[in-house]
């Protein structure tokens, strides 16, 4: 029997003041620094920031996927269950079957020596206890949920399909044993903006009829909107603001969101979009006292520099559960920004 | 490799993958094929050279057919390659897959000790094993096996920490794959174009140091047919009778250089699949 945690029953999984540091030669590198995030269940949660800010390694930790250097703290609670305490044989039974992964660049996440069939019908095989040819048999409908042609595809081999065939291989397989939880880390970031809107929309179709509840990374904050329903902007390990979509889209609370939903896509790096941020992310083996974004923030007081900004619910009546981590987050005066 | 090179390499291999293939069709149908019992004794013909009437490549010095013993011989000397071969791979299989997948202190343990198989010089280590277990071709595979086993698990240990951070081994991983499998569908198959390389080399290698000690009595005994000691007992003949030593000598030098060649080809052709 499962039960969801207490308090939040449509939460399926939620990460409770995750850190995660990696031991380095000059002293710990501090990757993720206290993460709150709740993913309901069948909805999409967009956990974004730039490189660095510590997306993949929060990810890697639900899975249990980071090197032995890494220590993690806090708690990941999939439903009422610590994954962070959890055994490795059990972690296993989940992985690929209750919580799956897909990943940035699906040329290198498929075996250039296999069947693209078997490769789909590995996770049926060994989490469903189903033989070979059921399995693969399973594996033809599963590419053909995804849109790709299951007869040809399941004999073809990887370098026989294109960037975002792959990945609707690579999605194939995750969505195999129907997880309630998909973790896609930049999953379309390696391909073209056609493929990447085909590519979103086939994981909202996944969404939708499975009931997969999604966490989905990116560097990309306009590329989640229409599409998440909940939004996490990380920032050095930190969490500046959380909000439904339709909140943060409207009018951004703090100083780094509104930088980045004001970024424009960069048209020589296909997939990237110009960082619109002036500075680059802290080093995360020496993060600035204060508030970290305060070396880039234009509106950085002495206050900003000393203490800590806490990711708290907003002052304004008129906004719901909205947080963010910024002193200053109330004198945010959306449209003034965007144009300055 | 430029195209004509590249065409010379494939009928170069043709070529060798052909010689190697009616070798070993000659050894495994050598009843069939050979025109005597390679034990056959024949005092009146002793010394009948090449070309001979029943003896096409001449008889040796008991009157035995020199074209059965060749026959005969090259089922022990592929025997050998076979056999010590597969325990080195089976050895190296173990220890590189665990080093490579343990790393720390085991793998430097074991790495250590293969190091320390490989310090000594080829022959002479199997020269010392075979004095301390016995002669005989059982024992002379067995101790080529172990000796070359070392050159396995190095491949085997390194392909193993290149390949267990490809990005496709993390995502089988993260999909739960037990570890098993993962060295079954995901590292073995992807080490293999390495391991076959290897294991051409190491076959020429264990047929060459067979003949070696067989010639030095300490591999097959008399009157087994095998090349090495076919060689052995030409020695005494080399100016009255010199074809007993050519065709065993012809012989060992043919399947050497084939596997050889062959390894070095299937390295390059694979290298160009990449
Ligand atoms: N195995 C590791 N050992 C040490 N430091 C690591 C390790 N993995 C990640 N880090 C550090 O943790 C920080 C966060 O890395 P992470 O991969 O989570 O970034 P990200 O947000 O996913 O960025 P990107 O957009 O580049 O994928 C980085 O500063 C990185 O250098
Ligand atoms: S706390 Fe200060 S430095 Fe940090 S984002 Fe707000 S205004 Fe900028
Ligand atoms: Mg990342």
């Amino acid at each position: 029997m499962e039960s969801t945690p207490r308090g939040d029953p449509a939460a399926v999984l939620r990460l409770e003041a995750l850190t995660v540091s990696f031991t380095g030669n000059g002293g710990p590198i501090r990757a993720v620094r206290g993460v709150d995030i709740t993913l309901q269940a069948a909805s999409v949660h967009a956990l974004v920031g730039e490189s660095g800010a510590g997306k993949s390694v929060s990810a890697k930790a639900v899975l249990g996927l980071l090197p032995r250097s890494a220590t993690c703290g806090g708690r990941i609670l999939f439903h009422d269950t610590d994954l962070l305490s959890l055994p490795a044989r059990s972690l296993r039974a989940i992985r690929g079957k209750r919580i799956a992964m897909v990943f940035q660049q699906p040329d290198k996440h498929l075996n250039p020596t296999m069947r693209v069939g078997s490769q789909v019908a590995e996770v049926l095989r060994y989490h469903n206890g189903i033989e070979r040819r059921e399995a693969l048999l399973q594996a033809r409908s599963l590419l053909d949920m995804v849109e790709l042609n299951g007869r040809e595809v399941l004999r073809s081999f990887p370098h026989e399909l294109s960037g975002g065939m792959k990945q609707r291989v690579a999605i194939a397989s995750a969505i195999a044993c129907r997880p309630e939880v998909l973790i896609a880390d930049e999953p379309t970031t390696a391909l073209d903006a056609t493929i990447q809107s085909q590519i979103l929309a086939l994981l909202d179709r996944v969404r939708r009829e499975l009931g997969t509840a999604i966490l989905f990374i990116s560097h990309d904050l306009p590329l989640v909107r229409g599409f998440a329903d909940d939004v996490s902007v990380l920032y050095a390990g930190r969490i500046v603001e959380q909000a439904t979509s339709r909140e943060l889209f409207s009018c951004a609370h703090h100083p780094y969101t509104d930088r980045l939903i004001a970024a424009t896509p960069d048209p020589a790096r296909r997939g990237e979009r110009l960082a619109a941020i002036r500075g680059s992310v802290p080093d995360p083996q020496d993060v600035p006292p204060g508030c970290a974004f305060a070396p880039r923030c234009p509106m950085a007081a002495d206050r900003c520099r000393v203490e800590v900004p806490l990711l708290r619910l907003s002052e304004n009546a008129d906004v719901s559960q909205r947080r963010s981590a910024c002193h200053f987050a109330e004198q945010l005066v959306c449209e003034g920004l965007h144009n300055g | 490799m430029k195209p004509q090179t590249e065409t010379a390499a494939r009928i170069l291999l043709w070529l060798t993958v052909g010689y190697i293939v009616v070798l070993s069709a000659a050894a495994a149908a050598a009843p069939l094929l050979a025109p005597a019992d390679p034990l056959l004794q024949n005092l009146p013909a002793r010394f009948a050279p090449p070309g001979s009437p029943a003896y096409p490549l001449g008889a040796d010095d008991f009157g035995r057919d020199v074209l059965s013993r060749i026959i005969y011989g090259a089922r022990a000397a592929l025997l050998v390659g076979l056999v010590s071969v597969g325990i080195a791979l089976a050895i190296g299989l173990v220890i590189g897959l665990t080093a490579g997948l343990l790393e720390g202190p085991v793998d430097s343990a074991l790495m250590l000790l293969m190091d320390a198989v490989l310090s000594f010089p080829t022959v002479l280590l199997a020269i010392t094993v075979v004095s301390v277990f016995g002669y005989g071709l059982a024992q002379v595979m067995a101790a080529i096996g172990v000796i070359f086993s070392p050159l396995f698990a190095r491949i085997i240990r390194a392909e193993t920490l290149t390949l267990k951070h490809e990005p496709y081994v993390m995502s089988a991983y993260a999909l739960g794959t037990p570890l098993r499998r993962i060295v079954a569908v995901h590292l073995l198959p992807n080490m293999l174009p390495k391991i076959v390389v290897q294991c051409t080399v190491a076959f020429a290698l264990a047929i060459v140091i067979e003949a070696s000690l067989s010639f030095l009595g300490l591999g097959a005994q008399p009157p087994q047919p095998s090349w090495g000691l076919m060689l052995r007992n030409a020695r005494n003949y080399l100016f009255d009778a010199p074809w007993l030593a050519f065709y065993p000598g012809l012989a060992i030098g043919l399947t050497v250089f084939s596997f050889n060649l062959l390894g070095d080809l299937l390295n390059e052709l694979l290298q160009i699949r990449r």
